[in-house]
Parts: C-alpha cells; structure tokens; sequence
C-alpha cells in the first residue's frame, strides 16, 4: 500500500493558507518594528556609564536569551492571567516575539556602538563637534551599519519564531497547517505547502532588507 | 550586496530541486507488504499511540506513569500477543497528530479515544466500536450556557483536531473557535476567561470537573454521541481482525467489563448511551 499523494486539499484550502500567513506577516512585521526600538533603547542602555541604566538592561537581555521562547509565549498567555495581565493571544505572542527578539537585537546595537573607535570620537571633539554631533555625525551613521546585517538576521529569525505562537490559538501559518493535518491528515501535502509559504516569506523579507542594506551604503 | 543578490537565484533553484526530489522519493517508495501483525510479533513489542492528557482514557499519573483505560487495553493486547503486558511501548499522541503518527509508520495502533468518522475511516481502518461518547460543554460555574445552542456568536474553546472542534464549526458557525492542541490548555483557557465554554467529550469532561470546583459540565444529554474505535493502517487486513478478536477475547473474558468499571464507574450514568 503506497501513500498517494493529492495536492488537491491544498488548493481547496489555499484562502485559508494566504490567510494564516497574512497573519504571519502583520504580528512579525509588528514585532520587527517594535523590537528595533527595544534593541536601540536597551543597547544604548547597556553602553551607559549609569549602573542604573546598564543593569536592569543587562538583566532583560540575560533573561529573555537564556529562556526558551515557547516557554515565554506561555508565561506570557497562561500564567500572566493568574496574576492579573490577560492579554488576547495576538498581543501575547506580539509581546513574547518583541522581548525574545529585542533582548538579540540589544546586543546587536551594542556591539554595533562599541565598535567604534574612541579615536573617532575623541576626533569629532577636538573638531569642535558638541556631544550631540558627534552622535548624530559620527556615531549613529557608523553603528547602524554595523549592525544592520545582525539586525537583519534577527528579523528573519523571528519570522520563523512566530511559528510558536500557533500554540496559543493564534491561527497564523503554521496553525492552519496544523489544523488541515488534523483533519485531512495529509502531512506531506500541508507541510509541505506550508514550508513553501514560509519559503516565500523569508526570501521576501530577505530580499527588501537587502534592499535596505543598499541604500543606507550609498547613504552613508 | 552584489554578493548576495548573486547567489540568491542557485538557492532558489537548489529548493526547488530538493522539494522535486523528495516528490519524487515519496512518489517511488516501495510498497512495504508485511502485515502489521507479523511485524509486531518479529519485533517482539506492541507501539501503541495513547493519549496523555486524557482522563481516563490516557493520562499520567502522580508518579510520571502514562496509565487509564486505553493504556490498560494496550497492556491486555501486549499479554495476549506476548504473555507479558510489558511488552508494548506507549507513544504520546495527540488528536491532532495520532493519524498522522499512525499513516507515518511511528505507530502500530492508535489506543487513543478517537471517534469513528467517515473522514477518518478513509485515511485508516477502525476497529469494532469499544466505547460511545457524546459531547458536553464544560462552563464556569453560574455561566447561562446551558447547551450548545447558546453558544451562537460566543467564543468557545475547542481542542485541535477534536470532534468538538469540527461539530461547533458544523452546527455553531458564528462561534468563534478558539483552538489548542491539549486538553489542559483548554482547561487552562477556560478558567482564564478566554472562552464561555470548552467543548469535549463527555467522559473527559466529567472526570476533568471533579477536580474544578469552579466549573460545571452542563449540555445534556450529550450531543452527536458516536463511538470509540481503534485505528490500524489500513492494507493489515491480518493485524485488524486480531485487534477485533482480542476485543470480543476482552469481553468475554469480562476484563474490559472489569476496566469500563474500573475507570468509567462513577460518571457511567451519565455518559452518552448507544
């Protein structure tokens, strides 16, 4: 007895599949946005002269590294509740994907700030540049990059990370994959589909930060 | 840059290659023709698909052991096919997954409260029906849902995979379903408020609400009662008519009289009757 295969389940469902990786797209996009924004306010943080400001960023990143995702996807939808915070499951995965990521992105903006030379900033002084300057003019240009091919590693990690997310109800891709497994058991044929549309995915995301990659070279 | 826009298209192309040829591999796969029956007894272990949180079917117990009804019919094959109820290996499934666990060859049998339904029986062969069951909504305690029809426009809360799932798709379409793929979580869900009612089968339901003293199962009779098969690849004509003759050796024996009491006893009224 061979196992045939028939695609056909997967074009009766493709509107259910473009739907599920529609949502993909809105909580990663969302997630990527926002998670720049933590990685640049808590890397410049952890480069801080102030233990006030370095700590508590050192102690974010050490926690969200080092803990697994699905378990702070988790933490986020059930155990939060119990003690009062019920966030829907979209923003609980939103939420989950922004700290996990934001926590790699920290170090990527970090390590983006501290490998510039002191001599280009002790230059920019003695040029006359204010501190304020020599951030704009010197600093910022250079660190964002430097850190921009991390960064953009970082977004296509979490792209596929959102993968998780599908085990708190949350019917992006990979839950409607499950789904259709579940009662087509056609695993061969969803997953597959599936992979192809995360495939597409990603080569999409790739190719515009690539994109992105190119201007900002000719920009500065 | 250019790097990267350069070696872009070859690993495109290599994907597509690797998906044509694992087509293509999966397309030219040798029909396996032994019985499954004749494996198992070579190997010398039954694999047994079982469920591992669902009391009183399938679940763990205080001290880490997958044991219930279905994992007791498991030992009881394992005895009569090797003298030893020993001699089976219990495999987690879950009812999303325990088909495709079976048709992947991870399993020999699924032992897993599974429904018989027309969808299912053209993917694998059912045994003779060894339990029934309907469906109950399990609420919070005071909730105004008192069956399944109150749930019209109401988010309910459903497991992957599960005949709950699909029959309030089918009869409460402007439900919104929102989905797991364990039946804790559900629970879980539940008592968090994410939903007005987790809809199951009955027999979870009862045993799961005695340990809830703030949720009640309400909804009966029990809706779209229907029952219980085993599920064997299909094409084991062999392997399927010793699963049905070591059913009925059961009940004749009286030692599935003896496990439906040992593990149904106290809801038995209640559940859905044939």
């Amino acid at each position: 007895m061979g196992y045939k295969l028939n695609f056909s389940v997967i074009w009766k469902n493709l509107p259910l599949l473009l739907k599920g990786a529609w949502l993909t797209v809105e909580v990663s996009t969302g997630a990527i946005l926002v998670a720049i924004l933590v990685g640049i306010v808590m890397g410049v943080a952890k480069t801080s002269r102030h233990q006030f400001l370095r700590f508590p960023a050192a102690w974010y990143v050490e926690a969200f590294r080092n803990t697994p995702l699905l378990i702070q996807i988790f933490l986020i939808y059930f155990g939060l509740p119990q003690i009062g915070l019920k966030l829907s499951p979209f923003m609980s995965g939103f939420a989950a994907l922004v700290l996990y990521t934001g926590a790699y992105n920290t170090e990527v903006v970090r390590a983006g700030l501290e490998a510039i030379p002191k001599g280009q900033i002790e230059a920019a002084r003695s040029l006359g540049f204010t501190e304020i300057q020599t951030i704009r003019y010197v600093i910022v240009p250079q660190a964002f990059r430097i850190s921009l091919p991390a960064l953009s590693n970082n977004f296509i990690a979490l792209l596929k990370n959102s993968s998780l997310v599908s085990v708190i109800g949350m019917v992006e891709l990979t839950f409607i994959g499950n789904d259709l497994t579940a009662w087509t058991f056609r695993a061969f044929e969803v997953y597959g589909a599936v992979t192809v549309l995360y495939l597409a995915l990603v080569f999409s995301l790739s190719w515009i930060l690539a994109i992105i990659e190119r201007r900002i070279r000719l920009l500065i | 840059m250019r790097l990267m826009r350069g070696n872009a298209r070859p690993w495109f192309y290599g994907a597509i290659f690797l998906m044509a040829l694992s087509l293509i591999v999966s397309l030219g796969l040798p029909a396996l023709a032994a019985d499954t029956l004749d494996e198992v007894k070579a190997r010398g272990k039954l694999i047994a698909g079982v469920k591992a949180d669902f009391p009183p079917f399938g679940f763990i117990d205080e001290k880490g052991q997958n044991t219930g009804f279905d994992i007791d019919i498991a030992r009881e094959f394992a005895r009569y096919l090797f003298g030893d109820p020993n001699k089976v290996e219990l495999v987690a499934v879950t009812s999303a997954n325990r088909i495709p666990n079976l048709v992947g060859r991870k399993i020999d049998i699924i032992l897993a409260s599974m429904t018989i339904l027309p969808e299912r029986a053209e993917v694998i062969d059912f045994s003779d029906p060894y339990f029934y069951s309907g469906h109950l909504l399990m609420v919070r305690k005071g909730s105004p849902i008192k069956s399944y029809q109150d749930l019209a426009g109401k988010k309910v809360i459903t497991l992957q995979g599960s005949t709950g799932d699909k029959y309030i798709k089918e009869l409460v379409p402007t439900a919104e379903r929102i989905t797991f793929t364990k039946n804790s979580e559900c629970l879980l869900a539940l008592k968090d408020g994410r939903g007005v009612a987790f809809v199951q089968d009955d027999v979870l339901l009862l045993n799961m609400v005695k340990n809830e003293p703030t949720l009640e199962v309400v909804g009966f009779p029990p809706f779209k009662p229907a029952p219980y098969g085993l599920g064997v690849r299909k094409g084991n004509p062999k392997f399927l008519a010793w699963v049905n003759d070591a059913l009925k050796k059961m009940k004749k024996e009286g030692s599935y009289d003896k496990l439906y009491t040992k593990w149904f006893g106290e809801v038995a009224g209640k559940l859905a009757k044939p």
